[in-house]
């Protein structure tokens, strides 16, 4: 897994490097030697499910946690390494964060709980009245500093938290699950105008969060962690069409992972990717292009995977395209869920996830065809990924 | 059909149906067990004039403000509670703290350990205490002397700092258990988030933890002064020997012979006063700030690494706990086992005769150990009748009247013991109920009711209606509901109340000083009456009521019942 390492590094213009950083809880690895870049200006965002140490990660950067081992540096200052000893208390890190439970001081005023930092900094008085105010307005807050934090609701203590992260200017702002306590409407405005924010300061930023579109949305670099490694890590787009492992297709969206064998292997024509067939359940072979490296052989175990949303369904019987797949299947069951439906396709002696639009109308038990481009499927080798297997059924 | 559905209707507009009958009653007989030792005790306040000739008049007052001797009382009283309330803060805090939030070795220990004080007598406490600090004869002193060629009255257990000593050891706790609840449950990320925006550790605590902590702290430093003040038994163990007066042995001097109940009865309306403006204070203070650290989510709480300091830390607790358990304890198994207390344990004096004679043969003991546990017993089992009907009152009742009745009722909370006592003394002197056991029982119950009330309240409280609604959706009448529904979801509550009353009535005193007669003495009266005859004998005796109270104790940490923490 440590191949992905690599992609993600932009080199010398690294503005945070973390190198092999290891962390370990009685016992049990939340990091097993983790290793990623944030250039000067970019978000990073650290996504992951819960307990894949993607907070331990943000919180040893903070310097809230020790790490075993590694080494972590921001600007020109190491302020971790277990080698030279070097662990610096997380006041002198000089950086603001975002806490999941806002943690906005029920003592103090919006005021005081933004001019916090600038207070211990010993700033003047004068000069934190004014960049509260300004940093207030800019967070969509003007006019709230006299109120009790308390007495907010919890969009606008998020709003807080942002504010006081930032005052201080800090040259790294650490976010942690920042929207998840909000509701759903409210955490789309917020991450629209997180988005903004980070568009107008330019600041740089490691973002972690178990939301997928939170991570596409708002960071120029994703890193897909699980079980305290790192499992990808890429642009958004690229990583959302090309995830590197099953398990980031899985995290990612990819809801059909079927267990299937190479069929045949074509040849590579100039430049092209090599096309291979896949064979799933009985009797249906997918044309499927190989980007494994390694020329698979014929009968090598692989995992075929696909997003339901670019599965096409028809007629039973329809005319068949030569450049997608096409099999026969019955519906299985279909959920109306208002703008699509989910359809559960039996085809053979395979299950397959399909969404259709909301008007289609493909009643239960009904033939239908199952068209699924060539393009838009994965294949990883089983070999190289023989843990792996898909975390609950859904 | 028609006739049943008149009948309900017409019983719910009279409101005569048990569901408000029973509660009802039970915060009358509450209000009147608070109301009427405050009448008595005001309206007796305000008579003076020899016995049969009581006039109308402030003399007792006038007297009382000229009254050198009560100037001095007042003195000690309120450095003695002032001086004990600071030290109990600092321990209470320190413990709470290495407890709730640092990696000090053994604090799931501590945890249990740490409450252990609040659960012994605190007479017994100024006992050992004389056993170990006794100038000459004191246990510690002797140490001194032999090992360290000190004075053999390096410390003086009988003396201001001494009654100081002793109660900040035995309310400690109190600030502990007013503390560990919001240590534990404070979100840490508000400290991290302190640390990471610039702040040290020791600006972080300034900023963020100590004003946080703040509204516990204040409010147990309130209750600790104002119970601390009023506590009669240490001041009688500790000062009243050596001529320093306080506020509680004024009073019990005062209605000794010759008595001069007008006077004592003054103080009381003094302390009550007192009482009533603390109680009053504290609740404008917390509705005023009300954030606490309380947001409803069990956080894991962070524990701070450290590293060499654990070792101070450890060293703390092990402090408090050798102060105010391991030393008063063994001084008291040395005493109770010897034949004759020299001050130093001898082998040659070794015995078991002090159990015998207070277990089998003196006539005082075995009549105080049976009177103290047929008190306890019937009250513990009264008290949590009535507070758990009270609760019902306070918590589902539809009266207007809740909130205040919810201060009536637990206003004895702060009023000194010998005080109700004296209330209670004065109100049922000429009925005969005086000399009997029950008015030992009434004065113990209206005393401590609220304490119970207050836990089964809040136990009520965190079960919400819902589940009695659908069990009365379901066709269960009022009283199924309560023995199906209610009374096992809140049973855990209910068990650690009576332990708590047990153990209150087993080792109170200075309720029961004023009001006892010949047959009627409990297990701490005994200690004071033997306390002049035979050091041997008390120390048995207080070894029994210890155990008593440690097998409440364990009893009491099995419930793992939220009564304290409420």
């Amino acid at each position: 897994m440590n191949t992905h390492d690599a992609s993600g590094r932009s080199g010398a213009s690294a503005f945070v490097e973390v190198t092999a950083l290891r962390k370990s809880f009685d016992g049990t690895m939340a990091l097993q030697g983790v290793s990623f870049d944030v250039a000067l200006g970019t978000t990073v965002s650290l996504l992951g499910p819960s307990g894949c140490g993607k907070t331990t990660m943000l919180r040893s950067i903070a310097g809230l946690e020790t790490p075993n081992a590694g080494r972590i540096r921001i600007g020109d200052t190491v302020v971790f390494d277990s080698e030279s000893r070097v662990n610096l208390s997380p006041e002198t890190r000089q950086v603001g964060m975002v806490f999941q439970s806002y943690a906005v001081w029920p003592h103090m005023t919006v005021a005081e709980n933004v001019g916090f930092p600038l207070k211990i900094r010993r700033v003047a008085a004068a000069e934190i009245a004014s960049r509260v105010t300004d940093v207030l307005a800019l967070v969509g807050l003007a006019g709230l500093g006299g109120r009790p934090a308390t007495n907010l609701s919890g969009g606008q203590q998020q709003r807080v938290a942002l504010a006081r992260a930032i005052v201080h200017e800090p040259r790294l702002v650490l976010f942690d699950e920042p929207l998840s306590n909000l509701d759903a409407k409210l955490r789309d405005q917020m991450r629209t105008e997180l988005k903004l924010l980070q568009n107008r300061l330019g600041f740089t930023a490691i973002y972690v969060t178990h939301d997928q579109a939170e991570a596409l949305a708002l960071s120029d670099n994703v890193v897909v962690m699980n079980h305290g490694l790192i499992e990808g890590m890429a642009p958004p787009k690229e990583l959302f069409a090309h995830p590197p492992t099953p398990f980031v297709a899985n995290f990612l969206g990819f809801d059909n992972m079927l267990d299937s064998t190479v069929a045949w292997v074509g040849a590579a024509g100039d430049g092209a990717e090599l096309p291979i067939g896949v064979a799933v359940g009985k009797d249906i072979t997918l044309r499927c292009f190989w980007q494994g490296g390694a020329v698979p052989s014929v009968g090598e175990p692989v995992i075929l995977a696909f997003r339901s949303e670019r599965v096409i369904l028809g007629p039973a019987g329809g005319l068949s395209n030569t450049d997608t797949n096409c099999f026969d299947g019955s519906v299985e069951a279909c959920v109306y869920v208002g703008t699509y439906q989910d359809y559960l396709i039996q085809a053979g002696s395979i299950r397959v996830r399909a969404v259709g639009p909301g008007d289609s109308t493909f009643g239960q038990g009904e033939r239908v065809m199952v068209s699924i481009r060539p393009e838009d499927c994965r294949v990883f080798s089983r070999k190289k990924f023989p843990e792996w297997k898909e975390l609950g059924e859904r | 059909m028609l006739t049943r559905r008149n009948r309900v209707a017409s019983a719910g507009r009279r409101m005569i149906t048990p569901q408000v009958l029973l509660p009802g009653l039970a915060v009358l007989i509450g209000v009147a067990l608070v109301a009427s030792p405050f009448v008595a005790t005001v309206a007796r306040s305000v008579l003076a004039g020899p016995e049969g000739e009581l006039a109308l008049s402030l003399h007792n007052f006038v007297a009382l403000f000229k009254d050198d001797r009560f100037h001095r009382a007042l003195g000690v009283t309120a450095i003695t509670g002032l001086a004990a309330t600071a030290l109990s803060c600092f321990f209470g805090l320190a413990l709470a703290w290495i407890v709730a939030r640092t990696d000090t070795p053994g604090r799931s220990w501590f945890d249990t350990l740490n409450l252990v004080p609040f659960f012994l007598s605190p007479f017994v406490g100024a006992v050992s205490w004389t056993y170990l600090a006794a100038p000459h004869a004191g246990l510690l002193n002797n140490i001194v002397s032999r090992y360290l060629s000190g004075p053999s009255d390096f410390f003086n257990i009988f003396s201001v700092g001494g009654v100081i000593w002793v109660l900040a050891l035995f309310y400690t706790p109190y600030v502990y258990l007013f503390l560990i609840g919001p240590m534990r449950r404070m979100d840490p990320a508000l400290e991290d988030a302190a640390r990471v925006h610039g702040a040290g550790f020791l600006l972080t605590m300034r900023h963020v933890t100590a004003p946080l902590m703040l509204p516990a702290l204040l409010s147990g430093a309130l209750v600790v002064f104002v119970t601390s003040a009023g506590l009669f038994d240490v001041p009688l163990a500790l000062a009243s020997s050596r001529g320093i007066p306080t506020v509680p042995t004024t009073v019990y001097s005062l209605v000794q012979y010759p008595s001069d109940y007008g006077r004592a009865a003054a103080i009381g309306v003094l302390v009550m006063a007192i009482t009533v403006f603390f109680a009053l204070a504290q609740r404008t203070y917390l509705s005023r700030r009300s954030y606490a650290t309380v947001t409803g989510k069990g956080y894991r709480p962070r524990t701070v690494q450290l590293g060499r300091w654990r070792y101070a830390t450890l060293a703390l607790e092990l402090f408090y706990i050798t102060a105010g358990v391991i030393l008063p304890m063994i001084a008291l198994v040395f005493v109770s086992l010897s034949s004759l207390w020299t001050g130093w344990p001898d082998v040659a004096y070794l015995t078991l005769g002090n159990f015998d004679q207070v277990l089998f043969h003196n006539d005082l003991t075995r009549r105080a150990l049976k009177n103290s546990l047929i008190v306890a017993v019937l009250g513990a089992t009264i008290g949590v009748l009535l507070s758990t009907l009270q609760s019902y009152y306070l918590q589902r009742g539809r009266s207007r009247m809740r909130t205040l009745m919810d201060s009536v009722l637990s206003l004895p909370l702060g009023i000194p013991g010998i005080i109700l006592g004296l209330g209670f003394l004065i109100l049922l002197i000429r009925t005969p109920l005086y000399a009997t056991l029950w008015i030992i029982l009434i004065a113990y119950v209206a005393r401590f009711l609220p304490l119970a009330t207050r836990g089964i309240s809040a136990m009520l409280l965190a079960i919400g209606g819902e589940l009695e609604e659908s069990a009365r959706a379901s066709g269960a009448s009022w009283a199924q509901t309560l023995r199906l529904i209610v009374l096992p979801l809140i049973k855990p509550a209910l068990v650690a109340a009576w332990l708590m009353l047990f153990v209150i009535f087993i080792r109170e005193l200075g309720a029961t000083i004023l009001l006892y007669a010949q047959g009627t003495e409990t297990l701490s009266v005994a200690m004071v009456i033997l306390g002049e005859q035979n050091f041997g004998h008390v120390a048995a005796l207080a070894m029994v009521q210890t155990l008593m109270l440690v097998v409440a104790f364990m009893l009491f940490r099995l419930t793992r019942s939220s009564i304290l923490e409420s």
